[in-house]
Order: structure tokens, then sequence, then C-alpha cells
């Protein structure tokens, strides 16, 4: 029951893009088709998953029993960028035509701070092992459904008579805004 | 090769100094950060047990994540509990501290410690307007909720266009208030 | 005169947030209140220009390959610092400002200043540029947040400003009211260039 109100709580109320502001970077730049948003979000979805449970392991198995949770940020950010060479390179030897779908956004996976903010909210809401598998999973999602519905509007905007000063990131923040509106109405779910 | 080895050099030599000069940054710090917490703490057991720090101690009965038990001793006798809380509000967790009477005949105060609900609706849990209603409140477990101001003991006043957060602290009221008479009486006998 | 340049570039023609729209996540998440907004840009001028100042110094001496990493490495440091450095002498700005200040790590303000400036720069010209880039940082972000605070809560830095007459517009101070008005403001930056450049 808990993990299910963390799932949802993870996809829908708090929603990585619209709630916290994380991946917002890539939300704006990959976000104008709909096909290469979601295979970013499963992009990001896999490795944030990976790279939340590792840095868990990292924090309560190293840092936390030789009192060194001052080297949190360090060890986190260099575990993610890490993590993300090896994925790509066992992305390209395992499945080829996985790693022609997702190969180009792997390395822009590093400096997205949704990976990193996945990481450092699972300690700061003192989650165990499986709320954190759960939560990244479901943060994944989350960001996945918003920068796929992104996407879609904007195929639909690019017909649209947008002011030419407003094209690119101004109307892609204000069509986010409406859309962190409508995500508003999944408060209280849980 | 020896490129390489150049490579691991520069990148081993800059993540131990890293790693030295944050630990002795951190001596500093950490202390401080310590002390902090602790004031804290004090503060909120203060304002809601009435506890006078100079003369009042406090003994920590059960701290969980969602869960913690202070008992409030004056000389020899217990003078108040205090019950920190925790639970799913309108949009993220909101966790609570308050007090009571050692007999848990009534409610002392209660102080939000935690919320993220919208401003102008659910996070009017926080305004004095609400929070000085729960003085006097029967802490027994079994609280309700009610639209319209009441003087009973076992009722509580939602906060109009709150109904969802109203519920939530009532709730963490009510299950902490369970839990902590449980845990005691588990420790008296 | 070139230094100079260096130095004011970053306020309006290369100004992070507007023109790069870089650092978008504490831009949008933490200036919901000014005060948020002024701890924020705090810590990032001081993570810019510490990082900014040891790569420049150290640029020669680190191998291509590992330059990202060793610059990521030098950055985490200085945020740690902050970071510590906040919650020892500030617990109320450090809890309100939560994971952002850690994720400084990730503002691609930073790091793509170290990669673009700092690691080709001599060390003045690199400190001018970090502090040039943080004080356009600084005006976006306290741009964002009075316009947020005024009207989401009739206040500025928690002073009122607007009379009790004025009924807050809540929407200002939630994440939907974030998204607006920096779009909106990418909208009037935008306008004002192209009508000065027309």
């Amino acid at each position: 029951m808990e993990l299910l109100v963390i799932f949802i709580s993870a996809l829908l109320i708090n929603n990585f893009v619209l709630h916290y502001f994380l991946g917002i970077c890539p939300f704006i730049g990959v976000s104008n088709r709909l096909d290469s948003a979601f295979s970013m979000g499963l992009a990001v979805t896999f490795v944030m998953t990976i790279a939340a449970t590792v840095s868990w392991l990292i924090y309560y198995l190293l840092l936390v029993p030789y009192h060194l949770e001052f080297l949190e940020i360090v060890s986190f950010i260099l575990v993610i960028a890490s993590l993300v060479q090896v994925v790509e390179m066992f992305i390209k030897k395992v499945s080829p035509p996985l790693y022609q779908a997702l190969g180009i956004y792997l390395p822009l996976i590093t400096t997205n701070c949704a990976i990193l903010g996945v990481a450092l909210l699972t300690v700061l809401k003192k989650y165990n092992f499986i709320e954190t598998l759960i939560f990244a999973l479901g943060a994944g999602l989350g960001f996945t459904l918003a920068i796929v519905i992104m996407a879609g509007i904007r195929e639909e905007l690019e017909f649209a008579d947008v002011p030419e000063t407003l094209k690119g990131a101004g109307i892609t923040l204000i069509t986010a805004g409406i859309l962190a509106l409508a995500f508003m109405g999944f408060s209280g779910l849980v | 090769m020896k490129d390489s080895l150049r490579m691991i050099a520069v990148l081993t030599f800059f993540a131990v100094l890293s790693g030295g000069i944050l630990g002795w940054f951190n001596t500093f710090t950490e202390k401080r950060v310590k002390e902090n917490k602790l004031r804290e703490l004090i503060a909120s057991l203060q304002s809601v047990t009435g506890m006078d720090p100079n003369t009042d101690t406090y003994k920590i009965v059960r701290k969980d994540k969602d869960f913690e038990l202070y008992r409030i001793i004056s000389g020899t006798e217990t003078k108040a509990y205090a019950v920190v809380g925790e639970g799913n509000g309108y949009q993220d967790k909101i966790r609570l501290i308050f007090g009571v009477k050692p007999d848990f005949s009534e409610i002392i105060a209660l102080k939000i410690l935690e919320e993220k609900e919208t401003p102008g609706l659910g996070a009017r849990i926080e305004e004095e307007g609400y929070l000085k209603q729960w003085k006097g409140k029967a802490a027994n477990g079994s609280l309700k909720l009610v639209k319209t101001p009441t003087e009973n003991p076992y009722e509580v006043q939602a906060i109009s266009g709150a109904t969802i957060s109203s519920t939530a602290v009532l709730d963490i009221v009510n299950k902490s208030v369970a839990r902590a008479k449980k845990l005691i009486k588990e420790a008296g006998k | 005169m070139k230094l100079w340049k260096e130095f004011i570039k970053g306020w309006w023609k290369e100004n992070p947030v507007f023109v790069m729209v870089l650092g978008m996540c504490p831009t949008l998440a933490v200036t919901n209140s000014v005060k948020n907004a002024i701890g924020m840009i705090g810590a990032v001028a001081f993570v810019l220009v510490g990082s900014s100042f040891i790569v420049s110094v150290i640029r020669k001496m680190v191998p291509n390959q590992v330059r990202i990493a060793t610059f990521i490495v030098v950055i985490a440091t200085f945020v740690t610092m902050a970071d510590r450095y906040l919650a020892a002498y500030y617990p109320d700005l450090s809890k309100a400002l939560g994971p952002y200040v850690p994720l400084i790590v990730v503002n691609c303000i930073i790091l793509g200043r170290q990669e673009a400036f700092a690691s080709k720069n001599g060390v003045v010209a690199s400190v001018l540029d970090a502090l040039g880039m943080s004080m356009g940082f600084g005006i976006a972000l306290m741009l964002m947040s009075s316009v947020r605070e005024i009207l989401g809560s009739g206040t500025w830095l928690g002073m009122r400003v607007l009379g009790s007459w004025y009924i807050p517009w809540q929407v200002m101070i939630l994440p939907a009211g974030a998204f607006f008005v920096l779009g909106f403001l990418i909208w009037g930056f935008n306008s004002i260039n192209k009508a000065f450049k027309g």
C-alpha cells in the first residue's frame, strides 16, 4: 500500500518535471517529436532506476557506516557519470537495435538533473531499498509521461501561429505551465 | 600507457584532494548542524508541551522514521508527552508534533513541522487560527472532523476548502495518539 | 577593456537563463520567494566563481580525456561546501532549498562555463566571466522571484508591498506559475532584443 502511494505520488502528484522541475533541459530540448521524446523517456527511466538503487547502496553500505555522508554529492555524481558510460557500452554490445534507439540520448543523461535528483531525494525522504526502486521507477515513468504529452502538444503547435519571439523555449514553458495546472488535478489522489 | 597512467593519477589526485578538503570542512559544519537540530527539537517541544528548557529534561521513548515519542520530565515527574507523527496530505507528506497531558486526557498544543499543501487552502493548517482549536481536545485517538465551529472536545473543525488536508492532520493525530498510548502501556508493564 | 566585456556579457547579451536557457531547474524551483532566490544566487555564484578559478589554474595539467570528470569533482567539492555551510549557518534556508543546492552540480551553467571558458582562458578572465554569469543568473532569478512573490503573496522579501486589498494570486507561487512567469519573461526578453536589433 505504502509502495503504491510512493509510485503514484512520484508518477502524477509530484511529477518530476511539472512539480520538482527536474529534467527541464531535455524536456525543452527533446520534446519536439513524439518518438524521440518516448525514447528519451525510456532511456531516462532505465538509467534513473539503476542510478537510484546503486546510489542507495553506496550511501547506506559505504558512506553511512564510515561517517562519510558529506561525500554524498561527489560520490553520487561520479557514480551516475560512470554508470551512464557502462550502460552505454553494455547496450551497445547486447542489443544494437536498442542502442540505435537510445544511444544518442545516453550522454545527455549525465547532466540530466532528474537522475541526481532521484538519488538525492531518496536519501532526503529516508526511503528503504524497495521504496527507492519504486520511487525511481515512478519518477522515470512520470518524466516519460510529461515529455510525451509535451511532444504531442508541440507537434500540433507547429501548425499554430505563434509570435516569432515566443517560439521555442517561451511557448514550451507556457504550455508546461498549463500542463502543471492540469496535473494539479491529481493532488489528493492518495 | 603513460597517458592513461597520467589520467588515473590526475583524477585520483583531485578526488583525494576533494575528499580531504571536504572532510576538513565537515569538522566545522557537522557540529553546528547537530546543534541546529537539537535547538529546533527543543523549541518544538517547548511550544507544544510548555516544557521549560532550563529546569525540565526530555527522554526519547521511541524514534522511528514516521513516529517519535518524547517524555518531558520535570524533577522526577512526567510532565507531558510530545508526539511526532507523519502521514500523507493533499500534495505530499505532512509532519507534525503535538503535546499531550501525561494521562492522555487532553492535547496541549499542536504544531506543523513540514507540509507542502496548496498555498491559501491546505497550507492554512499552519495558521494560528486553525492550530489554536487543538488546545484541550481529547487525546483519545478517535477525534471527529466537523464543518462548523465547535467547543466539543471530541470534535475538530475542518478548514473550508481544505477538507483533505484537515482530514490528513486529524488522521495523523488519531493514529499517533493510539500508537503512543500503546507504547507507554507496554513500557509500564 | 576586453576583460570588462567578459564581465558584462553575461548580464544581458549572453544571459545564461534568458538567452542560453540554461539552469532552468533552480530558476523555476526556488523562485517562489525572493529570500530563497537570494540563497540560491549566493550558492551558485560561490560555486561558479570558485570552480572557474580552480579550473583555469589547473587547466594545463589535466589530460583532455578526464577533463569533464575532473571538472565535475571540482564543482561537486564546491557544491558540498556551499551545502554544508548553508545547513550549518542558515538551517531554515537550507531546508527551504532542499535538494536544489546539491543539484547545482548538474546545473548546466556551471559545467558549461568550465567547458566553454575557464578551461581555455586565464585566471583573471575566467573569474570575471564567472562573476558576470553569476550576475546574469542573479538578475534572472531576482526578476522571477520578485514577480512571483509580489503577485503570489503580495510581499517582497517578506515585506508587505501590496495593501490588504490585494488578494494573492496564489497560482504564482505554485509550480504552474513558475512556468508561466519564465515563459512570459523569455518572450519579453526576446521581443526587446528584436526591437533593438530592428
